[in-house]
């Protein structure tokens, strides 16, 4: 036997629960898919620490970017400059036209295709003769490149400034489910199956609430597990946090 | 037991002596044959409502009726009307919960590819959700003595792999037939059964008014 995959595909989960449940019948299998997207994009959602990137092209002429399907919210948003992701400013000002008034003419402002921004900062953070430099010494903060303001409702995300080379990279946490399906990392696999055992039967008034109470805690007993594993780190880690506030000085 | 042989001792039970006097070589070999097919049909309807007591629709689980099934390959047709491929039932199946005579459908070389029963109203509800989103998935439903297809099928496809749970009469006279462990008494006594409910011929000169209607 081949080493035991640490990804699983919904299906895969899915007739894992069928199997527990002792059910061979293919009648409900699509109803059970259906609970197992649900559950996964809930543990996704809530439980789990994994973020996706999507590199999203900004339309020069209304100076917006669409969000990703699967988008729930964001952890950064910024662009690449020289090899390194600078993070964009949010700005609750900036003035989100209502989406049968956006011109299609194309904005009278030239954006340069190019990393030579105006003002925020000169140079992009780098190391230069082994010693990091950081932006301009001085320079205080709540400024940037650009700003951007993301508006639900059209699930667009507007900028206000230069944003160079019309592109964003956008870390976000993601619905679990793409176009084509999920792969469940295998320490979710647990977790999700106890939903669906929970789940199945949770709107079924001919069970007893005994039995709808013990799979509901069968399930946060999982999902406690999951957490542990999620939110633990590695000794290098820990080592890391400690030193970084550790330093050298003379002996008197 | 071959199909020939099961329906040869009901008669010769009948004739026997322990059907009554009226029923003795009275039942032609297909009326037997379809008396065995309703008992068929009454042994796993009991047997599934007997699991449904405890949990519903969890279908055709603890019970090998496999012994009932019989392979097809059934070329795939094209509905022009309603743009949509379907095959015809080579036989009649078994009348059981969720079209569960359907014992599986597939790729003729690919039987790990296991189409998916929808009944006709889950089409709206399905396709309207995430799960009728996702690729790969084929469907079916039944409508009568077709089974129409959805989802991502092949258009290469010529022909389709049936196994079907069929009725007791589309066997052949020598199909071996598989009667669950334990049940065959139940069986017979159920064909018995039905055959005892249906009122003896009147053979009795004493009525005028069923004479005529006669």
């Amino acid at each position: 036997m081949n080493a035991v995959n640490s990804w699983l595909s919904l299906m895969q989960v899915t007739k894992s629960f069928m199997n527990e449940r002792g059910e061979k019948s293919l009648a409900n299998i699509e109803r059970y898919l259906q609970m197992a997207i649900e559950g996964y994009s809930d543990i996704q959602i809530f439980e789990m620490n994994t973020i996706d990137v999507a590199y999203l092209a900004v339309n020069k002429d209304t100076n917006t970017a669409l969000l990703p399907p699967d988008f729930i919210t964001m952890t950064k948003i910024g662009v690449n400059i020289r090899g390194r992701m600078w993070t964009l400013t949010l700005n609750n000002d900036i003035i989100l036209p209502k989406p049968e008034t956006i011109c299609s003419e194309p904005i009278t402002s030239v954006v340069d295709n190019d990393t030579t921004i105006d003002g925020g900062y000169l140079f992009a953070p780098h190391f230069r003769s082994g010693r990091y430099i950081e932006t301009l010494y001085g320079m205080g903060g709540g400024f940037n490149v650009a700003y951007y303001r993301i508006d639900m409702n059209t699930r667009t995300i507007h900028f206000d400034g230069n944003v160079p080379n019309d592109e964003i990279i956008l870390e976000y946490k993601s619905s679990g489910v793409k176009a084509g399906g999920a792969m469940i990392p295998r320490q979710a696999v647990p977790a999700l199956k106890a939903y669906l055992h929970w789940k199945s039967l949770e709107y079924d008034t001919r069970i007893n609430m005994n039995e709808k109470v013990r799979k509901e805690q069968l399930y946060g007993t999982e999902l406690y597990k999951l957490k542990l594993l999620e939110c633990s780190f590695t000794i290098d880690e820990y080592l890391d946090n400690s030193y970084s506030t550790m330093s050298q000085a003379p002996k008197r | 037991m071959t199909k020939a042989q099961l329906i040869e001792l009901v008669k010769r039970n009948l004739q026997g002596g322990d059907g009554t006097p009226e029923l003795r070589g009275r039942y032609h070999q297909r009326e037997i044959e379809l008396y065995i097919s309703m008992a068929f049909d009454s042994l796993l309807n009991n047997r599934l409502n007997e699991r449904q007591e405890y949990r519903e629709e969890l279908g055709l689980n603890n019970w090998k009726y496999d012994g009932l099934t019989k392979t097809y390959v059934v070329p795939i047709l094209e509905d022009t009307v309603r743009d949509r491929r379907y095959s015809v039932l080579p036989g009649h199946i078994l009348s059981i919960v969720n079209n569960g005579g359907i014992r599986m459908i597939c790729p003729v070389k690919e039987e790990q590819t296991q189409f998916f029963p929808r009944a006709l109203t889950d089409t709206f509800l399905m396709d309207g959700l995430d799960v009728g989103q996702l690729t790969g998935m084929i469907y079916f439903n039944l409508e009568r003595k077709n089974v129409y297809y959805s989802g991502d099928m092949d258009c290469t496809w010529s022909d389709v792999l049936m196994k079907l749970a069929i009725k007791f009469e589309e066997f052949e006279d020598d199909d071996d037939i598989d009667i669950p462990d334990g049940k065959d008494l139940e069986i017979f006594q159920t064909v018995v059964g039905l055959i005892n409910a249906k009122n003896p011929q009147d053979i009795v000169n004493d009525s005028t008014a069923q004479q005529t209607t006669k």
